[in-house]
């Protein structure tokens, strides 16, 4: 950052009131480079002169009007990030991890990341390793493995300050004199004792502390969530230790998978309750304990619906000549064994659909119903009724 | 707003008819947002160039000023004329704070004064986020800058704050007293936008005059000869705390109304001395430099240094503080070629303690999150020295300060530089050789007036014509036999007292027979101590008995009472056992020690000092303590916290009264 001054802009524009993301990366492009423009001199601007150069709309007008109001308050919080050593990573600082760019793209790379530590860290190799806040034990000694294997190819273990994998995958690198990065799930003033648990480490600059949230914020269940997305992004590996088949673990490795993305997943015991298995049907590749590449065998998805073809023998076939027909018996056919979401069923048959065109053709499909939530799953209506193509 | 509008408002708001040409340039700089370093002589009017803006521009200003009496004057005189005014201050109670925080928080202030302490308030930073502030004024500019010396550590995150607010936002830094080497660091640091604005420094009432003596004891001649002469009231400012106590104990002696201030005195005993000497109860007040910055009294008649300033920096700041009200005033500096330049020289030298003290702070805060308290234990240096080290290695970005709850704790910088000594080494270049232009203010035989003026960078002044060089007064010292007799009387029978007196028990202030280094008194005790040279010698015992007599008079005692030995074998029960015979007081040998403690000396801080001993003592018979009044005996008082304890201690057994007695005072104290 070339002026001081700037921190307290980019604490403006970084949390402009419902402002997503990629909008406010696309003000960032407009302004500093399109623009060539300082903060300043883009604040200096009137109404008039804003709507000419940028074209805003009547809200963004006066968000950014609330902005222009609210800097002297800025100013003093970012007087207490500076004075208690936090940093200010604007996405176009040469500080600002590549990786993170390269993963997540405009649409969501935070625009500004608040840092304690040794920023280094950000450009070196990263690992993620993840899993629920109440793995089981094998979860647990998965992730031990893994980040001490890591550790020992000297790459960073990027990890969610949770309970759980996240904590096992902070202390065994901490065990074996490892480095680490903590992405948190709040804003990074309310870390105090966290800032206290760790010193030694932060001091010695194998722990840095990244938060992406405004510094006051507290924990948040929606920051939690929304974090996830930064931790495969920091990440150029991801380790998943367990899974569900929702929250933030499984969401995050679906956009991944989504993103063709390397994820590796632990294969499961026999009895254990989780949706590892689901991840490595949707591609995920399956490890051992010690993160290995394992053997396992995988049903493919023509495999995976052969049995459940078996029983629709009376279905009239015509192999080859029509495509659809057959997308949608596989569409039913795994709608038959549980709910998915139309991100996971493209992944699953492989399609190469848009998901929104999945979604209306799912919805106008007799045989199958939405269920609540966001994104909606789809099942199989148990209502029998006549086959759109019959 | 053009000028014509703006002194429509002055009239109706302040009652003034119209600005300087130089308020209004001022003013219309901050209402136009932009920002201005106002270097201008005290008494010119310069707050009303914030003051004024303050009324006009949306939202509070906050005012940045260590000078809580001043805020508190400049607030009343604001309410008084229906301006929107409050001050917060550590003086107010904490809920009055928090009513005038709520007030600025719901647009109900035009101006809120506040100390530069707050800002390392994590109330006030809080609270601070929910105001609509319109303008920032700091205060005393000069604490900003490290070439000052009077640089204020808590300015630097006003500093911070500056450079963060947005670019149109106007910011008012003003000072009486910069050099031009002052007023480029203030630049740099606050930013470049800073544009100065520069006045004329002569302070056209003050008579400046030097008089040179060869010896300590002319100073005391020169105070008792001139002070009659010299229109009430005033200022004598000395370089150390022992000595404010030994002149205002001599001009007391000389039955002139006199009082000693200085940081040894606790709050309370401060503001009733502040007040009284504002009301002009005091021929005069005897001080360190801690008197006078805070003091908003425009009829000081005469400032008198018995030590002279570090600098002409220093010199120009103390002086000014007299003649505010335009009278005539005399700053008088009393100056000894031969001795007055180890004081000035040994603070300069010790303002920075030694590299492996730095280091010493970095392994530690290396280690483990502390807050200053702990790091003084952890490293046993003294807590001046702690201080100035945390100060330097946060200015280094060696260590940040970081807020852990309600404390203030330091953390090391994991990407922090190497610590550079250089830069200490430069510091203390340019303060030698600020010592040197303030020796040579002494020798000048030219206007002294135009001399500090230029050095503070007001190169178009001319002579004053009233110092003692323009108008050929010169003043000397002269003395007689008659004084020399009094002067010897005087120390003779000057005891200093041990203040030790609090509420929590039933210490009261006690009483020594001499400062350590004033009298001979210091090496009979070394020679007894530390050479082998037994029992104290017995005019020490007539000494301490003559102190006994004057400061408690004939008191009902029960018991005496001594402090058990640490190193010094039973040189001290030998002393009391002396004492309890000459004053027929029964004395007791049942205090003791439940564990060996080390030195006192051993331990640099008051708190490690306090840490030693605490829980240490203990009386073998209890019950005879109860009701009685205790006369408590020990060589030599330092910190106090030894007598404190045990002072404690006998309270909780149910001593009636216990009174402290020893032998020497020593002169520096760690707190």
């Amino acid at each position: 950052m070339n002026e001081y001054i700037d921190q307290t802009y980019w604490i403006a524009i970084a949390h402009l009131p419902k402002w997503h993301t990629e909008r406010i990366n696309r003000l960032v492009i407009q302004v500093v480079h399109e623009n060539k423009m300082s903060w300043a001199n883009f604040f200096d601007l009137d109404k008039k002169e804003w709507c000419e150069l940028f074209a805003f709309n009547e809200k963004e007008l006066a968000d950014l009007e609330a902005a222009k109001d609210d800097m002297p308050r800025l100013a003093f919080i970012a007087e207490q990030l500076q004075n208690e050593g936090f940093q200010i990573i604007p996405i176009n600082s040469p500080d600002y991890p590549v990786v993170l760019k390269e993963n997540l793209k405009i649409k969501s790379a935070p625009t500004v990341l608040y840092i304690k530590g040794r920023k280094g860290l950000l450009q070196e190799d990263a690992v993620a390793i993840v899993g629920s806040r109440k793995a089981g034990n094998k979860a647990l000694e998965f992730t031990d493995q893994v980040a001490k294997k890591n550790v020992k190819e000297l790459k960073v273990i990027v990890s969610g300050f949770a309970k759980g994998v996240d904590k096992q995958a902070l202390d065994s690198t901490l065990e074996s004199n490892g480095k680490s990065i903590l992405v948190l799930p709040q804003g990074i003033l309310t870390f105090q004792s966290g800032f206290k648990k760790y010193y030694e480490p932060i001091v010695n600059g194998n722990v840095l502390v990244l938060s992406t949230f405004f510094p006051k914020a507290g924990w948040d269940v929606g920051f939690a969530m929304a974090r996830n997305a930064y931790i495969y992004g920091l990440a150029k590996e991801i380790f998943v230790a367990e899974s569900d088949n929702k929250g933030g673990t499984w969401e995050g490795a679906m956009n991944g998978l989504k993103r063709h993305r390397k994820i590796y997943v632990r294969v499961p015991e026999p009895k254990e309750k989780n949706a590892n298995l689901k991840l490595i049907e949707f591609g995920a590749l399956p490890v051992n304990i010690n993160g290995e590449i394992t053997e396992f065998k995988v049903l493919s998805s023509d495999e995976l619906f052969e049995t459940v073809n078996n029983h629709e023998v009376n279905e009239p076939q015509a192999p080859g000549e029509d495509g659809n027909r057959n997308i949608e018996n596989d569409i039913i056919s795994l709608l038959k064994r549980d709910s998915y979401t139309s991100t996971e069923i493209l992944l699953a048959l492989k399609l190469d659909w848009d998901s929104r065109k999945l979604t209306s053709f799912l919805k106008k499909h007799p045989n199958v119903k939405a269920t609540a939530g966001k994104p909606p799953k789809f099942t199989i209506n148990n209502v029998i009724s006549p086959s759109l193509f019959g | 707003m053009t000028r014509q509008q703006a002194e429509i408002q002055l009239r109706k708001l302040f009652g003034f008819n119209q600005f300087y040409d130089l308020q209004w340039l001022v003013i219309e700089n901050l209402l136009a947002g932009r920002r201005v370093l106002f270097i201008e002589k005290t008494g010119f009017g310069k707050s009303l160039c914030y003051q004024f803006p303050a009324t006009q521009l949306q939202g509070v200003t906050i005012v940045f000023s260590p000078l809580i009496a001043l805020m508190r004057d400049q607030v009343r005189s604001m309410v008084e004329r229906g301006i929107r005014a409050a001050a917060i201050n550590s003086n107010q109670e904490e809920d009055e704070n928090a009513a005038m925080i709520a007030k600025a928080q719901n647009n109900e202030l035009d101006i809120l004064y506040i100390a530069p302490e707050r800002m390392e308030n994590a109330t006030w930073i809080t609270a601070s986020r929910e105001m609509k502030i319109a303008m920032v004024v700091i205060d005393e500019a000069h604490c900003i800058s490290l070439w000052g010396q009077s640089f204020r550590p808590n300015y630097r995150r006003i500093v911070n704050l500056v450079r963060l607010l947005p670019k149109n936002f106007p910011v008012l830094a003003t000072t009486a007293t910069a050099t031009p080497r002052i007023e480029a660091d203030i630049i740099e640091q606050v930013g470049s936008g800073l544009i100065p604005v520069r006045g004329q420094l002569l302070r056209s009432n003050i008579r400046l005059f030097v008089v040179h003596v060869t010896c300590e004891d002319e100073k005391f001649f020169w105070l008792a000869a001139n002070l009659p002469k010299l229109k009430k009231t005033g200022i004598v400012y000395t370089g150390t705390q022992a000595n404010t106590d030994l002149f205002s104990n001599w001009l007391q002696f000389l039955k002139f109304k006199s009082a000693a201030y200085s940081g040894r005195l606790d709050g309370e005993a401060r503001i009733r001395i502040e007040s009284d000497f504002i009301t002009n109860k005091y021929d005069c007040v005897v001080s360190t430099n801690a008197l006078g910055m805070g003091i908003d009294k425009p009829d000081i008649h005469f400032i008198i240094h018995t030590q002279i300033p570090q600098s002409p920096i220093h010199y120009y700041q103390e002086i000014g503080r007299s003649g505010r009200d335009g009278q005539e005033a005399f700053a008088i500096l009393l100056y000894n070629s031969n001795d007055d330049l180890e004081l000035p020289r040994s603070f300069i030298d010790g303002s920075k303690p030694s590299a492996s003290k730095y280091e010493k702070v970095i392994a530690v805060t290396k280690k483990a999150f502390l807050g200053t308290n702990e790091i003084i234990k952890a490293t046993n240096l003294k807590q001046t020295h702690v201080r100035v080290i945390l100060a330097d290695l946060i200015d280094q970005k060696i260590i940040n300060e970081q807020v852990d709850g309600k404390c203030k704790k330091y953390f090391f910088n994991p990407e922090a530089p190497p610590l550079d000594l250089t830069a200490f080494e430069i510091l203390r270049n340019a303060q030698n050789q600020e010592l040197e232009r303030m020796v040579e203010y002494t020798r000048i035989t030219s206007c002294r007036m135009k001399y500090l003026c230029n050095y503070l960078g007001d190169e178009k002044q001319t002579s004053c014509g009233i110092c003692d060089n323009d108008t050929n007064q010169l003043l000397n010292v002269v003395s007689s036999d008659v004084m020399i007799q009094k002067l010897q009387e005087f120390k003779e029978t000057f005891f200093p007292v041990l203040e030790v007196e609090t509420h929590r028990s039933h210490l009261i202030n006690g009483v020594a027979s001499s400062y350590y280094g004033v009298t001979n008194v210091g090496a009979a005790l070394r020679h007894s101590k530390y050479e082998g040279g037994g029992d104290f010698p017995d005019w020490l015992l007539g000494l301490t008995l003559k102190a006994f007599r004057k400061y408690y008079g004939d008191p009902k005692m029960d018991l005496i009472i001594y402090v058990p030995p640490t190193e010094s074998g039973d040189l001290v029960k030998h002393f009391a056992e002396k004492i309890s015979s000459a004053l027929k007081i029964p004395i007791s040998h049942k205090l003791i020690k439940i564990s060996p403690t080390s030195p006192q000396k051993m331990f640099l801080s008051g708190i490690s000092k306090k840490e030693n001993i605490h829980g240490k003592f203990t009386y073998q018979t209890p019950d005879e303590i109860a009701g009685k009044s205790v006369l408590l005996i020990d060589d030599i008082f330092d910190s106090g916290n030894t007598i404190k304890e045990i002072g404690q201690y006998l309270t909780v057994m149910g001593a009636a009264c216990i009174a402290p007695l020893v032998i020497a005072r020593t002169v520096g104290g760690d707190i």
